[in-house]
């Protein structure tokens, strides 16, 4: 089991975040997530919940901050063998957000 | 003077925790005993024997049955059939004896009456004679036994009999008495026996005399809290599954070092009115017990204030899934206790358009960043 560093676990908290909040409008984005197999699939999903961001961010006032996003590809480059395992903290992440979001209403 | 009866362990599961049980029971009427691969004590004389027995007849009543409130919201003592003690509603094997009968058994094994027999018995080994009429082998005696009282079957010649000497017939019989953790999933009707699985019998005594102190006896469960409802009533909280059951044991236990393999007896059925064939056994082995001190040392209740809080909710209806909700505290804590994020992560997914909820912050964050993180700073 892969150890990461302090800022690396921030990187996965802060995207398990924006996941979250976009996943409140557009679940089946996770679920593609959560169905990817490898680095480059997850990379791929990645980068369309980046562009999902930026189309909510158009339609609300508040836009949604997508640097953790652009860096947790930084990190699963880094640990292309182990992407599992950022994928793992990233789904437990999200769907706390998801849920803390979805649990308020 | 050195003592004069000895009873080796078996190094099974079951029956050395039932010596442990035994030596336990034995020092309860003040005999001395020698825990040194097995038992050794003196000779039991008349008093002691019927203070034995009248412990063993105590806890019959105390173990083996719980308080039942009846629809009408009166409470009545029932029995609890699902365990393989019963047939008919009668007590079996050494458990359904009279007290004279059980009195002379325990005599005769707890003297040193030198043993001899004809048969030899299927477990241990040893020359007996069935003079007591409890050598057949049913799960009364071994709950992994596969033959069962013909009676009880219903299906005669299918499988092989096995017989066994009085001695494992207490032995056996009296387990069910023992202080295990337990508990019961009353929607799977599914109960979980958990046993430590110690091969030096003087380290398992020491573990279950700690075990001991831990429990508590509620009708669901021997490890629950008991919380007021809303509109009064007296409920309990306990696990429904064999993970959760043994991080909440780790929790009143306090300490936790002590084992890291336990066996699990999975008993289907709980209101069965024949005794069950349905037991299955199941080995838990903690592959890196250091990691729970770490989850210890930032969540003090992991199962309680943590896993048990947790709900499973459907994202269509709002509607909560119980089924879902109790396989993600199973998923929580077998991750937990096997130190496998992997596993705990699957009760993060969105499966059957349901999400797990009731999640603390206060709580998630400390265990990720213990888990995961190199310095595990928080």
């Amino acid at each position: 089991m892969v150890q990461f560093e302090t800022e690396e676990m921030e990187i996965m908290r802060k995207s398990g975040h924006v996941i979250g909040t976009i996943a409140d409008n557009y679940i089946s984005d996770l679920y593609q997530l959560d169905r990817t197999r490898s680095p480059e699939e997850l990379i791929k999903q990645l980068k369309n919940i980046s562009l999902r961001a930026i189309s909510i961010g158009k339609k609300l006032d508040e836009s949604i901050y997508t640097e953790p996003l652009a860096k947790l590809m930084d990190l699963i480059n880094k640990y292309k063998n182990n992407s599992d395992e950022i994928k793992d903290i990233v789904i437990v992440y999200s769907t706390f957000y998801l849920g803390a979001i979805r649990y308020k209403k | 003077m050195s003592p004069q009866i000895k009873i080796n362990q078996y190094y099974d599961w079951w029956f050395d925790n039932a010596l442990e049980f035994l030596g336990n029971l034995l020092e309860e009427v003040d005999v001395d005993i020698e825990w040194n691969s097995g038992i050794a004590f003196d000779s039991l004389d008349e008093d002691q024997v019927a203070r034995l027995v009248d412990t063993i007849e105590r806890l019959i009543k105390f173990k083996l049955t719980y308080q039942k409130t009846k629809k009408d919201g009166t409470q009545e003592k029932a029995n609890r059939a699902y365990l393989p003690t019963m047939h008919k509603g009668k007590y079996v094997n050494f458990l359904g004896k009279e007290t004279e009968e059980k009195q002379k058994i325990c005599s005769y094994l707890l003297s040193h009456e030198e043993k001899t027999g004809k048969r030899i018995c299927d477990i241990c080994g040893d020359n007996y004679d069935d003079d007591f009429n409890i050598s057949q082998v049913s799960q009364t005696i071994y709950p992994m036994a596969t033959g069962s009282l013909k009676s009880q079957c219903g299906v005669r010649k299918m499988e092989p009999e096995y017989h066994s000497c009085p001695k494992c017939a207490l032995l056996g019989s009296i387990e069910w008495l023992d202080d295990n953790p337990f508990t019961c999933d009353n929607d799977n009707l599914t109960n979980y026996i958990l046993f430590p699985k110690i091969e030096d019998i003087e380290e398992l005594h020491r573990l279950k005399d700690i075990i001991r102190g831990s429990l508590k006896q509620g009708r669901n469960s021997n490890i629950m809290e008991l919380f007021t409802g809303k509109k009064g009533g007296l409920f309990e909280r306990y696990a429904r599954d064999e993970y959760s059951l043994l991080l909440s044991l780790f929790e009143q236990m306090k300490i936790i070092g002590y084992t890291d393999e336990w066996a699990c007896l999975r008993i289907k059925g709980t209101s069965a009115t024949y005794q069950t064939k349905y037991s299955y056994l199941e080995e838990i082995k903690i592959p890196n017990i250091q990691s729970l001190d770490r989850v210890f040392s930032v969540l003090q209740k992991p199962y309680s204030n943590f896993i048990d809080k947790s709900f499973t909710k459907s994202l269509t209806s709002n509607n909560i899934d119980n089924n879902l909700s109790r396989e993600n505290k199973c998923l929580m804590s077998k991750g937990i206790v096997l130190d496998d994020f992997k596993t705990f992560s699957r009760a993060f997914q969105i499966r059957q358009n349901c999400i797990l909820a009731g999640i603390q912050k206060e709580m998630l964050y400390p265990l990720i960043i213990q888990w995961r993180c190199k310095d595990g700073a928080i």
